[in-house]
């Protein structure tokens, strides 16, 4: 891993660190018609000894190189992380420049030395006319003497202590312009992505030293007492000053803190000098790195995020190989992003084509690198590591794609619908396991799936068939709250059900082919052809799917389930109650004959016994009876769940057919 | 040629946490040098902090093999939290937070019941190859061993204490089982099943326990043995479980103990 990031660190790192460490935005309006902006505060000396405060705005490109160019100029390296104070004059939380920004800074450029400079003197002009000290020698920007009616404080909080009631007013100072701008400019509250001081129409991040803060902030942890002379552990060469502390600087990938003691060398702050040491040249690549990461190399699979890490057997430092490796780390965040989630990616089946067309296309790449995916969770500042997928060929993804592609023709073939419907990808699988959001260990279930699917080890059957039926249950019952399971609409529930349950099918018959489907029994498969009186799709169909004579028979009772359902639908009720004979924890052989007889008399009873279920009836008889004196392969939750894969072959059969007639 | 103790390392579950990770700890899928440093000096009864010269780089080889293929698990755990502020209750022995760390652990892959690590330990000193072997016969380690964490005790048992059986010198191709260090692969020759993993890891300690520069290796992920051209020469042991052909993590073995050479030129 720590390969990975020096790699990445040396390729994307140039020499501008500032350039690097720019942050993109987070909450770019999706629509393309809503403009977003940045709002200029613009303090201006048009009366001598006062100070009018004047608003201007511009518009942040959409487009991403150009947003680039844009927040570099704006110099938007984010926010001070944690509890650091805020000294950044580009935010996105406008409370800052009404509050602690331009005291901290004035500070940081004191320390510094730089109280002569251009920004601190225009600093000081603001802070001397536009803002007010409190009580407890808190500054505040004060719109009464720059000629703006604030409203009226409430009276309990002034009983508010120094720096609690210093925010508390500095949000409402904020409020108040946040109010002005839409009167003035017509930019929403939500149309502002951030916000910056001007000074007599200058921006101030372009007055000396600004960088030089970002940079010193960025870089505090090597200066001090702290430093010392030594070997980096990152690149491995003797420095004269290297840091033990400089990682507290990081906002975003921490799997190193060195904010307890418990983890240093001898429990005591100075042990950690004796477990990792950064020189400042590398640790200037982590910054850019920790920044990137977020920005390029990162997935997300419903809830869960992770990280793409490319490990090198063997690479080379010249500038031939890092273009190369851009170029490499191209195609496999592609990949990878087409293999999380196919349907983001495309639009339509011709582009599905082409993609597939890109994506299949190898030239070498499968020999050069090793892929890890990092599942991490990240709260506030805590960079939490759930999982971690380790060395997936990017041989392994096309072959899964290839796997995935002729699944999804076949389920288009035989159930319609798109291709890109059928299509077996992360989020799709995320989708087919009910995950519980307040178990902070489901995650482990999904990851479990993952790994042994990218790293092509055995995934338990019977792990995965009690989590469809659980998954079943879900949908039956609606309980979708406080899971990972997105609530269908109205009317659609059995829809999604049959969908899903049709999706585990095609699942469990890739893991097969994949050969790491863990404690499946081998069962004789069977050839419908010759020995099942059913029609031409549901053949078909049987025969893909590969299922033995025991499945099919289950699965020939799921369907007659359905015409059941549908015959109590028709008469008149509002759900099919025949559900309510299945015991989603499982049915062991005597309940599954008993529900075979009972079926018969729902038939007849819902006039369903006729024509092709009649047939579908002794043939699903047949294959049980066979069973009778032997003993029956399956067990309790197999035999639901084929019965359930019967019922979603059926629903999806009906809603093909409504929707054609309707079509017509 | 210089006589080398043959050992395994045997434990249900191991733990050899990256240096470069702590608020959620990841494991190297096998004992870097360091740990196996420390796993000789306990064997040996070598205080803490006294052996970090005497292990060092020029004075010690070691080689280890993965012989059992790693399954990988992270567990979150409780620790104490340690915080600045939290350091005063703990004085007083005062009920403080906990923290939780996820601990990537490594367990035994397949259908084996215990991982177990190979080790290959020479010393320039011909008679502290002799005394580990010597104790690991006799099972007298003198201190309990672990793999990585105190909770995960280990066993050490040994193979063989000899010469190796065959050199094979460098640039000749070479069916590796051991770990190798980065900078000594020429070149890999990837024929038949073989996944590849390159991590960084630190060898050596300096004086204050300071870590020396780490060193990135090469090994197998499912402990099968690969195929390369190497820079320096590797050497096969005949074993009574087979022939194995392991690279030092150092280098070159010396062609005879120099301690011995010095008493035979008296």
């Amino acid at each position: 891993m720590l390969e990975a990031i020096e790699l990445l660190g040396k390729t994307v790192g140039g020499g501008d660190l500032i350039a690097g460490i720019i942050e993109d935005l987070k909450n770019i309006p999706k629509d393309p018609e809503e403009g977003f902006y940045l709002v200029k505060l613009d303090f201006r000396e048009e009366e001598p000894g006062k100070l009018r405060l004047r608003f201007d705005f511009e518009e942040i490109p959409k487009n991403k190189e150009q947003r680039y160019e844009f927040l570099t100029r704006w110099r938007h390296v984010g926010n001070a992380s944690g509890h650091n104070p805020q000294k950044f004059l580009t935010t996105n939380q406008l409370h800052y420049l009404t509050g602690q920004v331009i005291p901290n800074l004035l500070q940081e450029l004191s320390s510094q030395g730089e109280e002569g400079s251009e920004l601190a003197r225009k600093l000081k002009i603001i802070r001397e006319k536009a803002f007010s000290c409190l009580e407890g020698g808190e500054v505040v920007l004060d719109l009464g003497r720059l000629g703006i009616a604030g409203e009226e404080k409430a009276e309990k909080e002034e009983s508010k202590q120094g720096k609690k009631k210093a925010k508390e007013q500095a949000k409402q100072v904020a409020d108040v312009l946040v109010k002005l701008v839409e009167q003035k400019l017509g930019i929403k509250k939500r149309q502002v992505g951030l916000w910056t001081l001007l000074f007599n129409g200058e921006p101030l991040v372009q007055a000396e030293p600004y960088d030089r803060v970002i940079l010193r902030y960025r870089l505090a942890g090597f200066e001090g007492e702290d430093l010392v002379a030594g070997t980096c552990l990152v690149c491995g060469k003797e420095k004269e000053k290297v840091s033990a502390q400089a990682f507290k600087r990081l906002k975003f990938f921490k799997p190193y803190i060195t904010d307890k003691v418990g983890f240093a060398s001898g429990v005591s702050e100075s042990g950690f000098i004796r477990n990792f040491l950064i020189c400042e040249e590398c640790f200037r690549s982590f910054l850019v790195v920790e920044n990137y990461l977020p920005q390029h190399l990162n997935f997300r699979v419903g809830t869960l995020s992770f990280l793409l890490l490319p490990t090198f057997i063997l690479f080379s430092d010249s500038p031939a190989w890092r273009q190369e490796f851009s170029r490499l780390m191209n195609k496999l965040t592609r990949k990878t992003q087409a293999f999380t989630d196919l349907s983001a990616l495309i639009k339509g089946e011709e582009e599905l084509e082409r993609t597939l067309e890109e994506l299949f296309e190898e030239e070498g790449i499968e020999d050069q690198a090793l892929l890890n995916f990092l599942f991490y969770q990240k709260t506030q500042s805590e960079f939490r590591i759930l999982g971690l997928i380790k060395d997936v060929a990017p041989s392994r993804l096309s072959r899964l794609f290839r796997r995935s592609n002729a699944l999804a023709q076949e389920g288009r073939r035989l159930l319609g619908g798109e291709v890109k419907d059928w299509w077996i990808d992360l989020t799709r699988l995320y989708y087919l396991l009910p995950l519980r959001g307040r178990d902070r260990a489901e995650h482990k279930k999904l990851l479990y799936l993952y790994q042994g699917l990218l790293r092509g080890e055995p995934i338990e059957y019977s792990f995965l068939v009690k989590e469809f039926l659980e998954l079943a249950h879900l949908y039956l019952t609606g309980r979708f709250e406080g899971t990972n399971q997105r609530k269908p609409n109205s009317g659609q529930e059995e829809r999604a059900l049959a969908t899903q349950l049709l999706h585990a099918g095609f699942f469990l018959k890739l893991l097969r082919e994949e050969g790491i489907l863990k404690g499946v029994k081998d069962l004789p498969s069977f050839e419908p052809d010759q020995e099942l009186m059913v029609n031409q799709e549901m053949r078909e169909y049987l025969k893909s799917i590969n299922y033995s004579e025991p499945q099919a028979a289950l699965f020939l009772l799921g369907y007659l389930l359905n015409e059941v359902g549908k015959g109590q639908y028709s008469s008149g009720h509002q759900s099919k109650p025949v559900l309510d004979k299945i015991n989603y924890q499982g049915m062991n052989w005597s309940r599954v004959l008993s529900l075979a007889n009972q079926l018969f008399e729902k038939l007849r009873q819902y006039d369903r016994l006729r024509g092709q279920n009649e047939i579908l009836y002794a043939e699903m008889k047949r294959l049980l009876d066979r069973y009778r004196q032997d003993k029956w392969p399956l067990g309790p939750e197999e035999n639901v769940f084929y019965i359930l894969s019967g019922y979603a072959y059926g629903t999806r059969a009906t809603v093909l057919k409504k929707e054609k007639e309707v079509g017509e | 040629m210089v006589n080398v103790a043959v050992f395994d390392l045997v434990g249900p579950f191991a733990h050899f946490r990256k240096y470069y990770t702590n608020s959620s700890s990841l494991s190297y899928a096998f004992p870097p040098r360091t740990a196996l440093m420390g796993t000789v000096a306990a064997v040996l009864g070598w205080e803490r902090d006294s052996y970090y010269e005497k292990l060092g780089l020029s004075e010690a080889r070691f080689a280890v093999v993965i012989k059992v293929p790693v399954r990988r698990l992270i567990q979150t755990v409780n620790y104490i939290r340690t915080k600045e502020e939290d350091l005063n209750r703990l004085r007083k022995l005062e009920a403080v937070k906990g923290t939780q760390v996820p601990l990537e652990l490594l367990l035994p892959g397949g259908t084996a019941s215990s991982l177990c690590f190979r080790v290959y330990f020479a010393h320039r000193d011909d008679q502290v190859t002799r005394e580990l072997a010597e104790r690991l016969a006799a099972g007298r380690s003198y201190f309990p061993l672990y793999l990585g964490l105190t909770e995960f005790i280990a066993q050490a048992r040994l193979v063989d204490f000899k010469p190796p059986d065959e050199i094979i010198p460098a640039g000749q191709e070479v069916e590796l089982h051991s770990v190798l260090a980065a900078d000594y692969l020429r070149r890999p020759v990837l024929r038949g099943e073989v996944a590849l993993n390159r991590e960084r890891a630190p060898q050596s300690f300096g004086a204050g326990r300071k870590l020396m520069p780490p060193r990135s290796y090469i090994y197998e992920m499912q402990a099968r043995p690969w195929r390369a051209e190497l820079l320096i020469p590797a050497y096969s042991f005949f074993l009574p479980s087979g022939k194995e052909t392991v690279a030092f993590m150092e280098g070159e073995l010396w062609p005879s103990s120099p301690t011995v050479t010095a008493k035979e030129s008296a």
